[in-house]
């Protein structure tokens, strides 16, 4: 491990000619395979063959060779002149990224954040700090040949990090920068996304030439000119197929990635902020949420800090994986952090507690809590009333407090689940009491669920954190039925969703589930847990969905929510 | 004719040595001073914000009009420091009295709401991050710099033309000097 990022600069890595290497070679090798493929169709098609004879395929001379080379070295030339032009802004503006605006808070602290990078590496690099607007969890960065570096976050992602955390992601993006991978992963990912491309157009061409020899089949009924377009169909077909092994090639391009890289960010940032458990925190985060599949450039996702889509390959870590994937299984990289700041997992989970409060300045002291003065009121978790207040010893003595319980410090406004309070969680960590398993009970606060009809169906709702349980073929019952009227604060919700400028590209449901996930109230399958993922590709709105028994759990809002966004899309004509 | 040759080739070979060992002498000193340049444009940016904090603060703890005066009167030491050394000794000194007033400034909900201080403690954080950044790297290149200057053969050369070793940055203030505490 460098110790300096001068020193870091000395031992950048060279797989960057590595890449380029192998795909002029690979060029050269298919372009050979198709000239001669080729060459032996027109010329099979010319001499006539009796029946049963082998066919006589031509020979390859060195003339053919030689040529080939100079031709497929001539359109390697021009494929990375191509993919490596204006690179940053075509990959920028794929994923409708914008700078950081000073004017409002967070960016600005955003700013602030990517300029203490540049400045750790020495002024050396101008790195420019972009938002991607989308709710999804993720960052990236970018880096060019001319020495352009692009450091971007989400907006979902930054609204949910307080200082400490941004900083850590920020330290992980810039020690991609300053060890030179960044380069790497960025034009090799460009090189081999230009495949898509030739793969799409191809594909267009097949279908209109195919039209064009339908055509023109109808016509050569009549007579005259038979077999010419067929042809031609063919030729196309065959540079379709060639485009789609150019497309595994993308897949292979993963290959030029190593998961290492993670690993060595990861470490650079701990070194740079000396927080390895900020970092923790912020991975822990990104990767229990939605990372943003589906959303536009996603098949980059060499850039990103963890990887956009759900790849069960990438949760194992053997010979294959270490080859074809390009992020490390984020459990083994917390697991690493976690090690390096001589914490546990409990820590993690303490700290995150925490860290709720956000953007906590350099200089705040950690609270000093007199335990002996605090009270609390608390929610009852029979009725749904509030009691209280409460000193500490007396909830200790309460009996019914578990970790989802509603509760509220005397003197401050916000509600909160006993586990996140900063007093009560770790009491309630300390004295064994966890989450219980119940039929019909609420999976976050252990208490029953109540039948009531809603938008003319059936659903269980708790009385107390307000989480809906619905039958799946009841959510399109529920977004049908236009009788509410939602509120400024569903409205905001919604309008954040819809700022995703573009819409989802391809089916997002890669569901994340783990032992953390909510168990499915009502058929307690333990084993099958509920999957972590969107109602829909048009609605970007996560909630928990049951994979044995088809209900799905929506959160606080998320119903509500869901049925504006329809509302929204689908005027009524009045 | 052989032997005219061979010291021929030698003295060649030891002038390219010493050209390169010459110039790569001078890139390190180039970028030590290139790297304390990076510190005082840092530490002119926190010079500059001082007299805001002071002046917002100002109108919430009237009781500790000490710990301003102190802030306000290490600033001006800064300001005026010439040599590198009492530069590095005022600016350390500017450090610890920011803390301090940074955790006073605790005491007061209503100053620690305050828009234009949270703008401005934002501000100052990043400017603290900025420095120890800045630090970091100019020690680093110092320890470069002052590895070449004492090993062999560069130190020859070193010596010769006159490159001498820097001086690193370091934290003076007592309390970050203590071991921290460990707990088990």
């Amino acid at each position: 491990m460098p110790y300096s990022f001068t020193q870091i600069e000395q031992e950048k890595t060279g797989t960057i000619q590595l890449s380029l290497a192998f795909l002029l070679l690979f060029y050269f090798f298919s372009a050979l395979v198709l000239v001669y493929f080729c060459k032996a169709y027109f010329y099979l098609s010319t001499v006539h063959v009796p029946e049963g004879m082998p066919l006589p395929w031509p020979a390859l001379d060195w003339t053919t060779v030689g040529w080939t080379f100079v031709g497929s070295m001539l359109v390697g030339a021009v494929h990375w002149q191509f993919s490596q032009d204006a690179l940053i802004d075509k990959v920028l503006q794929l994923m409708s990224a914008r700078l950081a605006d000073e004017h409002v808070d967070e960016e600005r602290i955003f700013r602030n954040v990517v300029e203490e990078s540049a400045v750790a590496t020495g002024g050396k690099y101008k790195i420019e700090p972009y938002i991607l607007p989308t709710a999804a969890m993720n960052a990236f960065a970018l880096q060019d040949f001319q020495g352009r570096c692009v450091i971007g976050i989400t907006e979902g992602l930054l609204r949910r990090l307080n200082r400490e955390q941004l900083e850590a992601v920020v330290g992980h993006e810039a020690g991609h920068i300053a060890s030179g991978d960044c380069v790497e992963t960025t034009t090799t990912s460009a090189l081999f996304k230009t495949f898509d491309n030739i793969c799409d157009i191809t594909l267009r061409l097949v279908l209109s030439s195919g039209r064009v020899g339908m055509v023109g089949a109808a016509y050569s009924d009549r007579g005259s000119r038979r077999g010419s377009d067929g042809r031609i169909v063919i030729f196309f077909l065959m540079l379709f197929v060639l485009a789609s092994i150019l497309r595994l090639i993308g897949v292979l391009g993963a290959m030029f990635i190593s998961r290492q890289r993670e690993y060595r960010a990861d470490a650079l940032s701990a070194k740079l902020t000396r927080n390895p458990m900020a970092l923790a925190e912020a991975l822990h985060i990104i990767n229990s949420r939605w990372k943003g599949a589906g959303m536009p450039g996603e098949s980059m996702d060499a850039i990103f800090i963890s990887n956009p889509r759900h790849n069960a390959l990438e949760q194992t870590s053997n010979f294959l994986a270490d080859i074809f994937t390009t992020h490390p299984p984020a459990q083994k990289r917390i697991a690493i952090l976690l090690d390096m700041a001589h914490a546990s997992e409990k820590d993690l989970d303490a700290a995150l507690a925490k860290a709720n409060t956000r953007f906590d300045t350099l200089y705040a002291k950690p609270a000093q809590e007199a335990t002996s003065e605090a009270q609390w009121m608390a929610r009852s978790t029979q009725d749904g009333q509030w009691q209280g207040p409460f000193s500490f010893e007396q909830v200790k003595g309460l009996g019914w407090i578990l970790p989802g319980t509603a509760v509220k410090r005397m003197g401050e406004p916000a509600v909160i689940e006993a586990r996140s309070d900063r007093v009560l969680g770790p009491m309630l960590q300390a004295a064994g009491v966890t989450a219980t398993l119940a039929k019909d009970h609420c999976p976050r606060c252990q208490v029953p669920l109540k039948t009531e009809v809603y938008e003319g169906v059936n659903v269980a709702r708790c009385q107390i954190c307000s989480g809906t349980l619905v039958k799946e073929p009841d959510v399109l019952h529920i977004v049908h039925t236009r009788d509410r009227v939602f509120d400024e604060r569903i409205a905001q919700m919604g309008q954040l969703i819809r700022r995703q400028v573009k819409p989802m590209k391809q089916n997002p449901f890669d569901g994340i589930y783990d032992e953390k996930s909510i168990v499915c109230p009502s058929c307690l399958e333990t084993t099958q847990r509920m999957n972590r993922r969107f109602v829909s590709p048009q609605f970007p709105i996560e909630v928990d969905k049951c994979r044995s028994c088809a209900r799905v759990w929506f959160d606080k809002d998320e119903l509500e929510v869901l049925q504006y966004l329809y509302e929204l899309d689908h005027p009524v004509r009045t | 004719m052989m032997t005219f040759w061979v010291i021929i080739g030698v003295v060649l070979l030891l002038a390219i040595m010493l050209v390169g060992i010459y110039n790569g002498l001078v890139q390190m000193r180039v970028s030590v001073q290139n790297a304390w340049s990076q510190i005082d444009v840092q530490l002119k940016r926190r010079h500059d914000l001082i007299p805001n904090l002071v002046e917002t603060a100002k109108g919430y703890m009237a009781h500790e009009r000490g710990t301003l005066e102190s802030v306000t009167k290490a600033r001006q030491m800064a300001v005026d420091a010439t040599s590198i050394k009492d530069k590095l000794a005022a600016e350390n000194m500017l450090t610890s009295t920011l803390r301090s007033l940074m955790a006073v400034s605790e005491n007061y909900p209503n100053l620690k709401a305050d828009q234009t201080m949270m703008r401005l403690q934002e501000e100052l954080t990043t400017t603290e991050n900025k420095i120890s950044f800045a630090r970091q790297f100019y020690n680093d290149e110092v320890n470069r710099l002052n590895t070449a200057v004492q090993a062999f053969p560069s130190n020859v050369i070193a010596g010769q033309f006159g490159f001498k070793a820097a001086e690193f940055f370091q934290v003076e203030v007592p309390e970050e000097r203590q071991a921290p505490q460990v707990k088990f």
